[in-house]
């Protein structure tokens, strides 16, 4: 397995496609954290996926008949109240949860450069992308 | 002028916060149905001898669950016993899920010209915390088929304080309820109550509720969002565009009679509570079998009337007439209550204006607490 963020071409924005979520990270910002897989050029390329609970929710809705149970699982979590909290699907109990005909539009980002690493100076010209991505837009496959 | 409330004792699951009465059993429905038809035979001259109805409301429960045929029984007995004003405000509280064509079609031949609708959210996993019975979808889409259906007049029910890291989800629900644009909003505040599932969660260490300080960071958010979109605060936890107040509930914070049918109904005739059984069975067995409403007479002393007056207006935009209040309840709070109302001028809590106690939206946020403070304990 590759991280995405070795394999992208340039900042633009692109599509991943043949998507498993593998977990769902609760922490204590108004953004969750989706880690997932994603398969292009014979290998599976790991990623993780910032976006609004809003969008948290059509994600997992497309996840056919996993979907209610998935949406529960988020509701418990939010019902604790103690977050960070972390769901993990990817054992034999809890499998990876895949997202059939679903692509999404993911934008690049970069780690933030602290004022104290710099020490006053420019940062680095060229940066390395985080292997975090922002979600832009889920797309849906219609059988034709 | 008076009002009808009816109380449908009947949902078709628990959501995790009510503490309302209800029965997830529909067994006992279509008898109910017959008890509350009965009760209107024998209670209709609770309001006076020839009472015009200014407003009817179905509450519940779930009142979207009754049929065609259980609507008209109850409204030709309504019609039996009852003057209806013609322009009268009929309203129905109904569930998202119910809300299909055929229903829409039948509560509108019904008579029914006013909708509240239960969304309470328009995000899935908060739906399902809740054990709500509709999905998220069905929240846009109930509301758009009812207003393709001729349906205008509608308020949608809204919760907030629900558990989350951050405001993002609330934000979201505001926006989709603008969306829809509605003439009336009601949002309430997650309150978690002993004897409900959340009630029991709790106790367990499976839920927990959300802080004070978020809760009341999303009133403040409400209270913004509903300004900035051309909404009135007209109570507490009502929002209404100009001029579109539920004739029904404002008609209770004046102080209006309304008769109150079914199990766990109050009724209020000007001057006493009565309120009935809260036991279906019971009420049903007692209705049509002996003839008789279980009702508690509750008797309201001077001070409880002062106290009513007190609580229901310090909700409302329009605030507490404290010269109303001397007058018709003998209580005159800038002579008793002078130290503490300068209190709440002081903090920013409250303003008083032409003889009116009106809570500022800081002090909004403590109207129980303030109400509390004010009441009178002894006559």
């Amino acid at each position: 397995m590759r991280l995405l963020s070795d394999s992208i071409a340039d900042e633009s924005d692109f599509f991943v496609e043949q998507i498993h979520i593998v977990a769902i990270v609760i922490d204590n910002t108004d953004d969750v954290t989706v880690w997932a897989t994603t398969f292009f050029d014979n290998d599976t390329h790991f990623f993780h996926l910032a976006l609004p609970f809003k969008a948290l929710d059509t994600l997992l809705s497309l996840a056919h008949d996993r979907a209610e149970a998935l949406q529960e699982e988020v509701a418990d979590a939010l019902a604790t109240g103690d977050w960070p909290a972390l769901l993990e699907y990817n054992s034999d109990e809890a499998p990876p949860v895949p997202l059939p005909s679903v692509a999404l539009k993911l934008s690049v980002t970069y780690p933030a450069v602290e004022d104290e690493e710099t020490n006053g100076e420019e940062g680095p010209d060229d940066p390395q992308p985080h292997n975090i991505f922002y979600l832009e837009g889920v797309f849906v496959r219609l059988d034709s | 002028m008076a009002g009808l409330y009816l109380h449908i004792p009947f949902c078709k699951q628990a959501c995790h916060y009510c503490d309302f009465h209800f029965s997830t059993s529909l067994g006992l429905k279509s008898r109910l149905v017959d008890a509350i038809v009965q009760e209107i035979e024998l209670r209709h001259n609770y309001l006076g001898a020839s009472t015009t109805l200014e407003t009817i409301y179905f509450g519940g429960g779930t009142p979207s669950l009754l049929t065609a045929l259980e609507l008209s029984q109850i409204f030709n007995a309504i019609n039996r016993h009852f003057s209806v004003e013609a322009t009268a405000e009929i309203t129905l509280e109904a569930n998202p899920d119910d809300l299909n064509a055929v229903k829409l079609e039948e509560l509108r031949q019904a008579g029914i010209n006013r909708l509240s609708i239960g969304l309470q959210s328009f995000y899935e996993p908060h739906l399902r915390l809740m054990n709500r019975a509709h999905t998220a979808e069905e929240s846009t889409t109930a509301v758009r088929r009812a207003q393709n259906a001729g349906f205008e007049n509608i308020s949608i029910d809204l919760i907030y304080g629900v558990p989350a890291p951050g405001h993002h989800i609330w934000e979201a629900d505001l926006a989709n309820a603008f969306a829809l644009g509605v003439p009336h909003v009601s949002a309430y505040a997650l309150t978690i109550e002993p004897g409900t599932a959340f009630g029991h969660r709790l106790q367990k260490g499976t839920f927990r509720a959300a802080p004070d300080e978020f809760v009341a960071t999303q009133f403040e958010m409400l209270l913004v969002a509903m300004r900035a979109h051309g909404y009135e605060q007209y109570e507490i936890s009502n929002f209404c565009q100009p001029g579109r107040e539920s004739r029904h509930n404002g008609n209770y914070w004046l102080g209006v009679p309304y008769l109150g049918l079914g199990p766990s109904a109050h009724s209020y005739d000007g001057h006493n509570r009565q309120f009935t059984l809260a036991n279906n069975q019971q009420y049903v067995a007692a209705v049509l079998e002996r003839g008789e409403v279980p009702v508690t007479v509750d008797t309201l002393t001077a001070t409880d009337r002062a106290n009513e007056y007190l609580l229901t207006t310090l909700r409302t935009a329009r605030g507490c007439d404290l010269a109303h209040l001397r007058t018709h309840h003998g209580l005159d709070l800038p002579a008793t209550r002078a130290a503490y109302l300068a209190e709440l001028q002081a903090s920013g809590w409250a303003h008083i204006y032409n003889e009116t106690l009106i809570l500022t939206d800081a002090g909004k946020l403590l109207a129980d607490h303030i109400t509390l403070e004010l009441f009178q304990t002894t006559d």
